[in-house]
């Protein structure tokens, strides 16, 4: 399978007024061409500034990459100005917000924003070309095309999130990154608009990260799984052998976290402690503070992601064995 | 439909504004000490000749009577007779608008951009040297009280240096010290308004997705962070508008520009009764009629905002 992204080693840290988070700490991830990938964790596991990094957006003078490399088609996009990383983000790396309420521009209208994508990486198409694209792209995401002349705030959030897709997809991306793109929306709504994006992934098969923590968008949606804890990538695999033969604790812990429709009713069970501060890391494996598996080794050395399969690998030096 | 009905209670609203400020001013400049007549009239001018030109001027009435007719007269569009300068006031009015929209005009100008672009220079660079001067500068130029910033200016430009005339009104020369005067505080406030906005709108997360579809950072800057940063800067330099088309008593003043405030300041010195009411009279209408096209405006700037 051809690779897209190569994230190697990085380390992405937040400085703010003297105090440094440590938002990644050295996280290996591998993208593939056409592949549906999901990346979960916690809240503050570095989720979205793994994908911010990708597209070159961290918060400017806030988020530094010090370390490691990202690469696309082999090329490192940490060299790259940003005139290059322009032509990328939007036309072959897009991606999808967290919030639709506050990802669109309230003063321009949504057709306003959908044409700017597509004026940006089709220079030579006319005013009325690029309002029949945005019609076009519109109508693909369920909208009616008249709609294109009104604002933002005269659409509910699931509408605004269709319209936040149908900018993302506009230059058939070869890769879309969707920021927990349902966890603003309420139930009815997530569903619709999850089963628009696996529709549309098909359609103009294009590779998906899908950024969330719910594990169940991960098994309808993906076939690999990365499991990230305080910056790293701690379980990855296949989303069968990751959520049957889980090795990490983390993850064990995660799935144990979900309430069962079947059988008989259980507490539900927690992680006990909570996420690791991020400005005050723990040494050796991050998660050994809430691990109940823990060893003097786990205290002192980062364990490095080992293969258990051809498609699975974990970072734990007491893995679980299924 | 509705954007009528809006306009329509707005001047509903105006009217009623200018009816207030209109009792306001009559009672104030008859308040004030000094009989009108006697400083009209020559020093030695006999009982007769001021009783009869109080009789002339309507003095002898009733202040009810008076108030209603000077209503009853600027409703029929007569803003008044001014004895003092045995011209109408509609007149003077005309003449003085002209020169103090001539240097209002040139104060919004240099003002709006000047404040924009420091604004801008400064939301973007936030924290750094040219946000720090820029603020700096916003701080002092707020502070300095505009009497004292002429002063000044008179003293270095016209006195030590001599590139500035002092006063008049004849040349761009005499406009530059009385409206960098007139400007100034606005100036800096715009600059601290507009930096303030741009700040916020390149947090926001529209920003970072505007971004994430290639656009450059210069275009965001340029058209999508700085029409929301610009909204907030609309409604004060819209306010502003008014205010200078009702001209700075005290600049013109100073500087003697044949404006609106200098007429007014000798109005008021020469107990110049009708000419001081009408003119306070005016400068309300003018700018209660920026604040309402300001409101207006908006509308068609901010698609949130809906006239009600």
């Amino acid at each position: 399978m051809e690779e897209l992204i190569k994230i190697k080693d990085l380390f992405v840290e937040y400085r703010v007024g003297g105090v440094v988070s440590n938002a990644l700490n050295g996280l290996n991830l591998t993208i593939n061409k056409g592949e549906a990938l999901g990346l979960v964790g916690e809240s503050g596991a570095g989720k979205t500034t793994t994908a911010l990094s990708i597209l070159q957006l961290l918060p400017q003078d806030v988020g530094f990459i010090t370390n490691g490399d990202i690469t696309y088609h082999g090329e490192s996009v940490l060299t790259k100005t940003d005139k290059e990383m322009g032509d990328i983000r939007g036309a072959k790396i897009s991606m999808v917000f967290q919030n639709p309420l506050t990802s669109l521009n309230p003063v321009f209208t949504v057709g306003e924003q959908i044409e700017m994508v597509l004026h940006r990486h089709n220079p030579k198409l006319n005013k009325n070309e690029l309002k029949k694209r945005a019609g076009d792209l519109l109508e693909m995401v369920g909208i009616a095309r008249y709609r294109l002349a009104d604002y933002p705030h005269q659409f509910s959030g699931g509408m605004r999130q269709r319209v936040g897709i149908a900018a993302a997809l506009a230059c058939t991306p070869e890769l879309l990154i969707a920021d927990e793109p349902t966890t603003a929306l309420d139930v009815t709504i997530q569903a619709q608009i999850l089963e628009l994006m696996k529709k549309l992934q098909h359609e103009i098969s294009t590779s998906l990260v899908m950024i969330t923590h719910n594990l169940g968008i991960i098994s309808e949606l993906c076939e690999k799984v990365a499991v990230m804890y305080a910056g790293q990538v701690i379980e990855y695999g296949t989303v069968k052998e990751v959520f049957t033969k889980t090795a990490h604790w983390y993850t064990y812990g995660l799935l144990n976290a979900m309430p069962k429709l079947s059988g008989e009713r259980e507490r539900l069970v927690s992680i006990p402690g909570s996420v690791v501060n991020s400005e005050n890391l723990p040494s050796g494996c991050k998660f050994h503070p809430r691990c109940a598996h823990c060893t003097e080794r786990c205290k002192t050395e980062t364990p490095p992601l080992v293969n258990m399969s051809e498609t699975h690998q974990v970072a734990c030096w007491e893995a679980r064995k299924a | 439909m509705r954007i009528v009905k809006y306009i329509l209670r707005r001047i509903g609203f105006m009217a009623v504004t200018l009816l207030g400020v209109s009792i306001i001013a009559f009672a104030l400049v008859r308040i004030a000490p000094g009989n009108p007549v006697e400083l009209l009239l020559p020093e030695d001018a006999t009982e007769e000749q001021i009783n009869a030109m109080e009789e002339r001027m309507g003095l002898n009435d009733p202040v009810l009577v008076q108030y209603f007719k000077y209503i009853g007269q600027v409703l029929k569009g007569d803003l008044g007779y001014s004895y003092r300068l045995n011209k109408s006031v509609s007149q003077l009015i005309a003449e003085r608008l002209l020169q103090t929209a001539k240097l209002a005009v040139i104060t919004l100008v240099w003002s709006t951009i000047f404040a924009i672009v420091l604004g801008i220079l400064a939301g973007i660079n936030r924290g750094k040297g040219i946000d720090v001067f820029s603020m700096m500068f916003s701080l002092v130029g707020q502070s300095v009280a505009p009497v004292w910033l002429a002063l000044m200016m008179i003293l270095l430009f016209s006195v030590k240096l001599g590139w500035l005339p002092t006063n008049g009104s004849s040349g761009w020369q005499c406009m530059i010290m009385p409206s960098l005067c007139n400007g100034l505080a606005q100036a800096v406030l715009v600059a601290r308004l507009t930096r303030t906005g741009m700040a916020d709108v390149l947090s926001e997360d529209y920003i970072t997705a505007t971004r994430a579809r290639g656009i450059s950072k210069m275009k965001v800057y340029s058209k999508y962070a700085l029409k929301n940063a610009l909204l907030p800067v609309v409604t004060i330099i819209g306010a502003r508008i008014g205010h200078l088309l009702a001209g700075s008593a005290v600049i013109e003043s100073i500087f003697v520009w044949p404006g609106m405030g200098q007429l007014l300041t000798q109005a008021i010195g020469q107990r110049d009764l009708q000419l001081v009411q009408s003119l306070l009279l005016v400068s309300a209408f003018m700018i209660s009629l920026a604040n309402l096209l300001v409101d207006i405006l908006y509308t068609f700037v901010d698609p949130r905002i809906q006239l009600t």
